[in-house]
């Protein structure tokens, strides 16, 4: 499947509500995982685009903090109803460059709009308080404001809704965003700005960036502009950005790794406890961070258990997940799969 | 091509990588325990704090277990919890802060205090 004949397909950044190309004209090349076939390149940024990007939002910021909740509301509503016009769009450009199921990337891109729609509604309720101060003559009043310009960083593994749970609230309450998306998911976020635009954020409010991700990442992270950077990935380098943080002393938000349980007592159903290991544990074909990472049984179930997840694992279907019948799809690229064989060989050698 | 086939593993030790490390892959190894205390010991050995998952119809157990468990989101009697009305998001070493939900503006506010003085004047 060709995504460039797509109508949202972009290959340039964002910024400024203009679509540009790197300073240096320079490229990377993205591919899709299930054929290693190239889907084409997107602009390899670096510092001094991010700084632009940075700009571009404070300039945004004092506009877009004082028009009405309401209004912002009304442009993310806008932005959420464009997203389930392009849904079948959305999904395929996911499908092919991550590789999850295209039934998963329909579920994703509505998942993704659903924080849209959420913090649309959110907006109005920015509620603060008044306090009944020790002093009669006096009154104290606390009031919400927005903290200004955010950074997000955001994962390969949800190239859509990483991206909407983390924006969609800063733009509710009045901070612009500067988004730096994983650059073996470039495509998706780019479409996510492009129905933006449509949907009539100003310019500057909603920026994508994509190139280097430890020079992007050094800027977001240090310049005394960005007030807040919320990231997920992994808690390696979720430790190392709070360290940059720390130096500007930014907000942060932190979705890192998990090692998720899952526990069946002797007590559950035990066709629900499979079915619901299979959706933990195999969603994304295991690359997530919610996933199902350690499966414990109580023993008096645990031979039932065994018999009837095998059954339902060996049900699966491996392969591209354009095609409908695909349960599980590649995993994102070769250093992944390298570790999977290892884990793999170091369990069976212990 | 980066396929793998989806894997079941049974009788896995505690000393394999793959019961510390995340392993980001279609791999599921299981273990057998033998009580609540035990597996919520096994459960908690971990310095991650993200999601976590249990089937039980006890309701006792339900809860003992739900608030034992060191987790920033407990499934009970579901595998999958994402949603925009709740607040994704993990503690210890899984992260700080929480997404979506009424707390997930939180993140994105500062709060002011303003003092109104001198009414009586």
């Amino acid at each position: 499947m060709d995504i460039s004949k797509l109508s949202l397909f972009r290959d340039k950044c964002y910024i400024d509500g203009q679509w540009v190309d790197a300073l240096n004209k320079e490229t990377i090349s993205v591919n899709n995982p299930a054929t290693l076939d190239s889907l084409g390149t997107v602009p390899k940024c670096g510092k001094q685009e991010t700084t632009n990007a940075i700009n571009a939002a404070n300039q945004a910021w004092p506009k877009w903090k004082s028009i009405s909740a309401r209004e912002r509301s009304n442009i993310l509503r806008k932005w959420f109803d464009l997203i389930i016009e392009n849904k079948e769009q959305l999904a395929q450009i996911m499908t092919v460059e991550q590789g999850k199921p295209i039934n998963e990337s329909r579920g994703e891109v509505l998942y993704g709009a659903s924080f849209i729609e959420w913090f649309a509604e959110e907006a109005k309720r920015v509620y603060g308080d008044t306090i009944p101060d020790p002093l009669t003559d006096r009154r104290i009043v606390v009031i919400k404001q927005p903290v200004g310009v955010v950074a997000s960083i955001t994962p390969w593994n949800f190239p859509n809704a990483m991206i909407t749970r983390k924006c969609a609230p800063a733009l509710a309450v009045g901070c612009p965003v500067v988004i730096k998306p994983a650059s073996q998911t470039p495509y998706s976020a780019l479409a996510l700005a492009a129905l933006a635009e449509q949907a009539g954020f100003p310019k500057g409010v909603l920026n994508v960036i994509t190139g280097k991700a430890s020079e992007i990442g050094d800027e977001l992270a240090t310049n005394s502009i960005v007030r807040k950077l919320s990231f997920t990935g992994s808690t390696e380098i979720g430790k190392v950005l709070l360290q940059k943080c720390a130096g500007t002393v930014k907000k942060v938000s932190m979705e890192l790794g998990g090692h998720a349980p899952f526990i069946v007592f002797d007590d559950a159903n035990i066709d629900d406890a499979v079915a619901g290991a299979m959706q933990s544990k195999f969603r994304n074909t295991g690359q997530t961070c919610v996933c199902a990472n350690r499966v414990y049984v109580q023993e008096g179930v645990y031979e039932e258990f065994c018999k009837k997840f095998v059954e339902a694992v060996s049900k699966l279907k491996v392969g591209n997940g354009l095609d409908e019948e695909v349960g599980s799809g590649p995993l994102i690229d070769e250093s992944s799969l390298k570790k999977v064989e290892e884990h793999v060989a170091d369990s069976v050698q212990m | 091509m980066n396929f793998y086939q989806p894997t079941i593993l049974t009788d896995v030790t505690a000393k394999a990588k793959i019961t510390s490390e995340e392993t980001f892959g279609p791999v599921a190894p299981v273990y057998k325990f033998k009580d609540e205390q035990e597996v919520i010991e096994l459960a908690n050995n971990s310095p991650y704090g993200l999601a976590s998952y249990f089937y039980s119809r006890d309701i006792g157990r339900i809860w003992r277990v739900a608030e034992a468990l060191e987790y920033g989101m407990v499934g009970v009697n579901t595998g999958l919890t994402s949603k925009a009305e709740a607040p994704f998001g993990g503690i210890k070493e899984s992260g700080l802060g929480r997404e979506g939900s009424k707390y997930g503006v939180d993140d994105f506010i500062e709060i002011k205090y303003i003092n109104m003085a001198g009414l009586d004047k």
